[in-house]
């Protein structure tokens, strides 16, 4: 995250009241904006369909299969996320840049045979109702966004986040485009439409990294050679399938979900509710990412330097209790700034489901929902500062607990009704966020010991 | 662009456009089968046309970005050539990153980030009351004895050996294990040298070691390690050793120069003038002999001799040991 980092920071040394309004955008650009642009243009696409389509149920087939397209993908990449993401944290840290390039596209090519050898049979044999067409399709999609979800890792490093903000914007516009032009054609003209929007996006994004790590080789495998943190490996898996965890138990379980094609299913109870709920943390992920990226990482960098090119106690003493105070300083913030818009949204949900024409059955769990959202974001960002501490043997613990809490905790909601629907989700984000807190704090007690002894 | 690159990307285009027509088959099989004997077909020559384009540096390995650009080419049909043809024109313009321009910093934030500041606890004189009051509690004169220690200046090792007789154990203890380890130090190295000299039969090693000797015995005198007695004999030491280097070391100045600190503490005034002199003749930096020829005029009582040397040396008031006598014989005090 350096390239935004000394972006941001630069913006807030102008000390001007706009310059923290400006900052506060660029992070909230940066952290939500591509997420932001593709959920809205989904969203948008499935309305310009719905005027087209007579059969509504395209639309939610479109929708629905879109969602497992990112779920699964997100959960098949997730393998190589954090870990490869740390690989090249250790590769910038080396100044080896010209490492990033060949192994970026190692690792790309690597998880693009293997995402099209895992889907395929699966398209197949599970959603065959849909057609050859489909399959292929969904195959194509897949295989694309394991790619695009894998060159995710390096962009934050970049300082271009204009261009990146601009190519989801671009691609998500073709969609828009395609979708108005050629959705009257039915499910396969939608889903081809997405696939050529990603496509689209996956040779922008990865044309801005070749262009910004120079190598003299285009594809490496290094990163296989015992260099990738086999606890990150699992970490990585445990908190991207403890995230969807409870929508898959929701979608399949018989009492909450309903068929929608071939194998898929969606929940109409609960999807809605957590969708916006989603939706709603975007400031308090630009909080996140000014405070944890810049302040944070800069107090950060100010302690390790310290001990490591051999300040004296003092300094390194203060640099410590600085850098404590910097991430009791962001995760206050978040809290903050997150319960503000929880609240707010809490107050004025009647008029904006009205609004939206959306039944107001669903506000308890959209309720609750926010709530889980708001413990997600704190969660992420307690996990943040635990790997800036290199503390991977507590986040492994956290995120398995996150699943397996995330999984009991659902069934068990689902089983107590639909008053307690949500409640899963939120309950096992409550209870590794505490623990997580406890960890950072021992972790704190103990900084200046384990900084020096266990190195 | 070669003709093979052309007939590769038009027949790949033809392929492709059969895979499509393979998907208007009346069987599922039928049409997975054509789709992807065509497309693999295509997919594998449109990778053989882009990676022909490829900057030379970026085909090696030649399997893996062969693979890689196949592997692109058939996840992503059709849209793979335009993304290819973009990509062709980033790689042919791709440029060494340049260097990030220079931001404004905070000269706060440099300080209290990057230099380390070396903070004095006492002022040198205080120190000295610390270390011999003996009213002052244990703690704090332990602090100043602490202090000493890493000054190893030769004021600093007479004032730890003047806790050597102090009635408090702990600062006697300390000062006991300061001095021995210093002693320790220098004659550990001593017999190293004494021993190579034993051992070698290279006449210039042997004079190498002897002046390396010389200058350790000089640390004994320089530091105020040895007591009265001891002193006569290090100071034999220094000559024996020191005119044993010369033997084969004729030219070099820095064992005259030994040699003439030595004179001076003798008092031998003119001998140490002349070996000052002989240095400088054979090489030696005049300012390393300022001070002492310096001492010479002093002592000499040519006053305006001792004034003139410093001024024809004018960068040598940068010392900040020198400063204050050189300020002193400008009368700039």
């Amino acid at each position: 995250m350096a390239g935004i980092g000394f972006e941001l920071r630069k913006i807030l040394s102008e000390k001007r009241l706009f310059s923290i309004l400006k900052a506060y955008g660029y992070s909230a650009a940066v952290s939500s904006g591509p997420w932001l642009i593709s959920i809205i243009s989904i969203l948008i696409a499935g309305f310009i369909a719905k005027i087209y389509l007579k059969d509504q149920q395209i639309v939610t087939q479109f929708q629905v299969t879109i969602t497992y397209l990112i779920a699964i993908s997100l959960i098949f990449t997730s393998f190589f996320q954090l870990s490869f993401t740390r690989y090249i944290a250790d590769r910038i840290f080396e100044k080896k840049i010209n490492k990033i390039l060949p192994n970026l596209l190692g690792a790309i090519g690597f998880n693009m045979v293997f995402g099209f050898f895992f889907i395929f049979p699966f398209a197949l044999i599970f959603i065959n109702s849909a057609g050859v067409l489909y399959s292929l399709l969904f195959t194509f999609s897949f295989t694309v966004l394991c790619g695009i979800w894998i060159a995710n890792v390096v962009l934050s490093g970049l300082k271009n986040y204009k261009f990146i903000i601009l190519s989801f914007f671009l691609s998500y516009f073709l969609i828009l485009v395609l979708v108005f032009t050629f959705g009257k054609l039915g499910l396969n003209a939608l889903l081809a439409s997405f696939f050529a929007g990603h496509a689209m996006l996956f040779f922008l994004l990865a044309g801005l990294i070749i262009k910004k790590y120079p190598s003299d080789k285009l594809v490496e495998f290094d990163f296989l050679n015992g260099k990738m943190f086999r606890s990150l490996i699992f970490t990585g898996f445990f908190y991207n399938a403890a995230v969807w965890a409870d929508k898959f138990i929701f979608w399949f379980h018989p009492q909450t979900s309903g068929h929608v094609l071939g194998f898929l299913r969606d929940s109409a109870i609960y999807d809605l509710p957590i969708f916006l709920a989603y939706l709603a943390i975007a400031p308090g992920m630009a909080v996140f990412l000014l405070r944890v990226e810049t302040d944070f990482a800069q107090k950060y960098e100010e302690y390790y330097s310290a001990a490591r090119e051999g300040a004296t106690l003092a300094h390194i003493y203060k640099s410590g209790n600085e850098m404590i105070e910097a991430a009791r300083t962001a995760l206050i913030e978040i809290i903050r700034i997150q319960s503000i818009i929880t609240i707010m949204l809490i107050i004025f949900s009647e008029p904006i489901f009205k609004m939206l024409d959306m039944p107001l059955l669903y506000l308890p769990l959209f309720y609750i929902d926010l709530v889980a959202t708001q413990l997600q974001l704190f969660f992420m960002s307690l996990l943040a500062i635990m790997f800036y501490l290199d503390r991977k043997r507590s986040v492994f613990i956290l995120t398995f607990f996150f699943l397996v809490l995330n999984v009991g905790l659902t069934f068990l909601s689902i089983e107590l009704g639909p008053y307690f629907f949500g409640y899963g989700f939120a309950l096992s984000l409550l209870i590794v966020s505490t623990a997580g807190m406890y960890l950072l704090n021992k972790d704190f007690e103990r900084l200046h010991y384990e900084t020096f002894m266990l190195q | 662009m070669s003709a093979s690159v052309y007939k590769a990307a038009g027949t790949s285009i033809f392929l492709e456009i059969g895979a499509l027509g393979a998907l208007k088959s009346t069987s599922a099989a039928a049409q997975m089968a054509g789709f992807f004997t065509f497309h693999s077909l295509a997919s594998a020559l449109i990778a053989y046309a882009v990676w022909i384009l490829l900057p030379k540096k970026y085909k090696n390995p030649k399997f893996y970005s062969f693979s890689l650009i196949f592997i692109v080419c058939f996840v992503m049909p059709l849209f793979s050539y335009i993304g290819f043809i973009v990509y062709n024109i980033i790689l042919r313009t791709q440029k060494e990153t340049k260097p990030l321009p220079i931001n404004k910093a905070n000269f706060s934030d440099i300080i209290a980030e990057k230099i380390v500041v070396h903070k004095r606890n006492y002022g040198e004189s205080s120190l000295k009351v610390f270390a011999l009051k003996k009213e002052l509690p244990t703690e704090l004169r332990l602090k100043a004895f602490l202090l000493l220690t890493e000054l190893k200046t030769p004021e600093s090792i007479q004032l730890i050996k003047s806790g050597l007789k102090d009635p408090n154990d702990e600062i006697r203890l300390l000062s006991f294990s300061v001095i021995n380890r210093l002693e320790k130090e220098l004659s550990t190295q001593i017999h190293d040298k004494i021993s190579l000299i034993e051992k070698t039969k290279d006449k210039r090693q042997k004079a190498k070691a002897h002046k390396e000797l010389a200058r350790l015995y000089w640390e004994y005198i320089y530091i105020g390690l040895a007591d009265s007695e001891y002193k006569k004999f290090i100071l034999q030491e220094i000559e024996k050793h020191a005119l044993s280097a010369l033997d084969e070391l004729k030219t070099d100045p820095f064992i005259l120069i030994t040699l003439g600190r030595l004179c001076l503490i003798k008092k031998d005034i003119d001998s140490a003038y002349e070996l000052f002199k002989k240095a400088v003749y054979i090489g030696s930096p005049e300012y390393k002999t300022v001070p002492f020829l310096a001492e010479i005029h002093f002592y000499r009582k040519e006053f305006a001799k001792v004034r003139k040397i410093f001024s024809n040396h004018p960068h040598m008031r940068y010392d900040p040991q020198l400063y204050p006598i050189i300020a002193l014989w400008e009368e700039k005090v």
